[in-house]
C-alpha cells in the first residue's frame, strides 16, 4: 500500500496498487462525504468564518444541542452530540450558529448536480454523503476521485473526503481512513489484507456494542474478524454474524440506488430531542401529538397508510447513562389520520413508560401500503372516527398552501405547558 | 463573531433576470447598504409560497441576511453577523 500527499487540496490521498496490478475488470464504487458539512457550508458562505472555529447548534442555542462542529472546533473537543452550555464552555472563542437545514438542503442539491455529471448512478446516503458507481469509467479511480473533489471545491468552497473501492462497503471504509479533505482507493485485489489492520469499528453497522463484544473477545481489527469462523460468529450474533463475516472480508453486493430505483418506503416518522429532559405527562402527550400530526401529513402526501406504529424513546436511567427503548405493534387497519395515529402512539409509550425522565421521542408509521392497495381493507372499517375524513384534507390544504404550522391541534399545544 | 436577529423589512434594490434574482442594494433604518458580493443563496417554502435567502456583504465588514418572500413580494433583513 503506498500513500502519497498532494497538501494543495489534500489533507491525505491514499492509493493502492496501479491498474496493472489489478487487471480484471471490477465494479467502481465512490463513497463521497463532506467534511463537517453543516460547520463547512457556514464558512463557506460567510467568507469571515474560513479557517475559524464554528459551531452550529439546535434552536434555540441556549438549550440545543452541537449538531456539526468545524474541524477548527474538533480541536477543542467540541463534536457532535453535546449540549451548547458544554461546547460554549470547552470553546468560548468559538463561533455558534442556529441551524440552517434550507441553506444546508440547498448545497447538497449542488453537490448531488455535480456528482451527477459523472454519473446517473448516484445514490443519496444521507444529505452529505453519496454513493456513485463509476464502473467503467475511463480514467483511473485516483485521477477521478481527484478531478471530483477539485470541482467540488472550486464550485462550492467545500472539501468532501472521498473513498473508492469494488463495493459500496469497501468505498465507505476507504473513506473512513483519509477524513477529512482525503482520498483513498482500496482494489479488489489488495481485498481483505488492506482491510486486515484498521479497526472493527470502522466498519458501516459495527457500533459500540458489537465493538465491545468482539473486544471482549479479544477482536479488535478486521483481520482478527475476517479469521473467526462463521459458526462461531452466528452463534454469538445470529443472522448479524453472517454480514459481520462478510464485511470483515470486503464483502457487499448491495447495488448503488438511484432515487428512481429505490424502493417504496418501508416506514416513515418523526423524532425530536429536549435540552432539558421531559417528565410531564401532558407535555409529552403534546409532544406525541406533533410527531403524530408531522407524520400522518407526510403519509397522505406519499399517499400511504400504516399497518404498524413504533415508538422510540430516549431516556435518562441515571446520570450518566441515557438509554434508547423502542416499542411497536401492529394496528388493527391501515390509518392516515393523526387522530388514529396519536392515540395508538400515545397508548404505546404511556403503556411503557415507567416516568424516566425523557431526552427525546419519536413516533414511526410502520409496515406502510399505497392507499390503493389499502383500499378494501379500509372499507371493512368505514368511519371509526367520524369527521377525519371530512376535516383533514381541508387541513392538508391549509399546511400546503401556508406551511404546515399555519394550523395545529389543540393537543399540540399541551407541549408547550 | 457573533449574529444578531433582525427580521425587520427592509427595501432592497435587485436585479430579476432569467429567473435569477440578485440583491444589489438594501435600506434599513433609513441607511443604505451597497452589495458587494452575494456569498450565497438559497431557498425554501412555507407552503406553496417560495422564500429566497441571500447572504451578502456589504462595502463595511459585515454580512447580511436577507429574504425574499415570494408570494408577499416582501425582502427582510433577517440577520447581521458581526465581530
Amino acid at each position: 500500500m503506498s500513500c502519497v500527499f498532494t497538501p494543495a487540496l489534500s489533507s491525505g490521498t491514499c492509493s493502492g496498487s496501479t491498474m496493472t496490478d489489478c487487471a480484471r475488470p471490477e465494479r467502481l464504487i465512490f463513497h463521497i462525504d463532506a467534511d463537517a458539512f453543516f460547520a463547512a457550508v457556514e464558512q463557506a458562505s460567510n467568507p469571515r468564518l474560513r479557517n475559524r472555529p464554528v459551531v452550529v447548534c439546535g434552536i434555540p442555542l441556549e438549550h440545543g444541542v452541537v449538531t456539526a462542529a468545524s474541524y477548527e472546533a474538533r480541536k477543542f473537543g467540541v463534536k457532535a452530540g453535546i449540549p451548547f452550555f458544554q461546547a460554549r464552555a470547552l470553546l468560548p472563542h468559538g463561533v455558534f450558529l442556529p441551524v440552517n437545514i434550507p441553506k444546508y438542503l440547498s448545497y447538497s442539491l449542488r453537490l448531488l448536480a455535480i456528482y451527477l455529471q459523472y454519473t446517473p448512478l448516484v445514490e443519496a446516503y444521507s444529505v452529505d454523503e453519496v454513493f456513485l458507481d463509476l464502473t467503467g469509467a475511463p480514467d483511473p479511480p485516483a485521477v477521478l476521485g481527484e478531478k471530483i473533489r477539485r470541482q467540488i471545491f472550486r464550485e462550492t468552497g467545500l472539501t468532501v473526503t472521498a473513498g473508492a473501492g469494488p463495493n459500496k462497503l469497501v468505498a465507505k471504509i476507504a473513506t473512513e481512513t483519509v477524513k477529512p479533505n482525503g482520498l483513498c482507493v482500496i482494489r479488489a485485489c489488495e481485498l481483505p489484507g488492506r482491510l486486515a489492520p484498521l479497526p472493527v469499528s470502522i466498519c458501516p453497522g459495527i457500533g459500540p456494542k458489537t465493538a465491545e463484544v468482539l473486544q471482549a473477545a479479544g477482536i479488535t481489527t478486521l483481520g482478527q474478524l475476517a479469521a473467526v469462523p462463521l459458526v462461531k460468529l452466528r452463534s454469538v450474533f445470529g443472522l448479524w454474524g453472517e454480514k459481520l463475516h462478510q464485511a470483515a472480508r470486503g464483502i457487499n453486493d448491495e447495488p448503488v440506488l438511484p432515487l428512481d430505483r429505490r424502493p417504496p418506503e418501508k416506514s416513515m416518522g418523526h423524532e425530536t430531542s429536549f435540552p432539558t429532559p421531559l417528565t410531564s405527562a401532558r407535555r409529552l402527550e403534546g409532544v406525541i401529538w406533533i410527531l403524530s400530526s408531522k407524520t400522518a401529513f407526510r403519509l397522505r402526501e406519499k399517499k400511504m397508510l400504516a399497518t404498524g406504529i413504533r415508538v422510540k424513546t430516549r431516556l435518562k436511567v441515571n446520570e450518566k447513562k441515557i438509554e434508547t427503548r423502542t416499542f411497536q405493534r401492529q394496528l388493527p387497519v391501515a390509518i392516515t389520520s393523526e387522530v388514529q395515529l396519536a392515540p395508538a402512539a400515545r397508548e404505546l409509550f404511556f403503556t411503557h413508560w415507567a416516568g424516566l425522565p425523557v431526552k427525546g421521542l419519536g413516533v414511526t408509521a410502520t409496515g406502510l401500503v399505497s392507499e390503493e392497495a389499502a383500499r378494501r381493507q379500509l372499507s371493512l372499517f368505514p368511519e371509526i372516527y367520524p369527521g377525519v375524513n371530512k376535516l383533514e384534507p381541508v387541513l392538508d390544504r391549509l399546511r400546503r398552501k401556508y406551511g404546515e404550522d399555519i394550523l395545529v391541534r389543540a393537543a399540540n399545544l399541551l407541549a408547550g405547558e | 463573531m457573533m449574529f444578531e436577529e433582525i427580521k425587520e423589512p427592509v427595501t432592497v434594490v435587485a436585479v430579476f433576470s432569467r429567473s435569477k434574482v440578485a440583491p444589489r442594494l438594501f435600506t434599513w433604518r433609513q441607511r443604505n447598504y451597497s452589495i458587494s458580493r452575494v456569498t450565497a443563496s438559497w431557498s425554501d417554502y412555507e407552503g406553496e409560497a417560495r422564500r429566497l435567502f441571500f447572504s451578502v456583504v456589504t462595502d463595511g465588514a459585515n454580512l447580511y441576511e436577507l429574504c425574499f418572500h415570494t408570494r408577499s413580494l416582501q425582502w427582510n433583513l433577517l440577520r447581521i453577523y458581526h465581530d
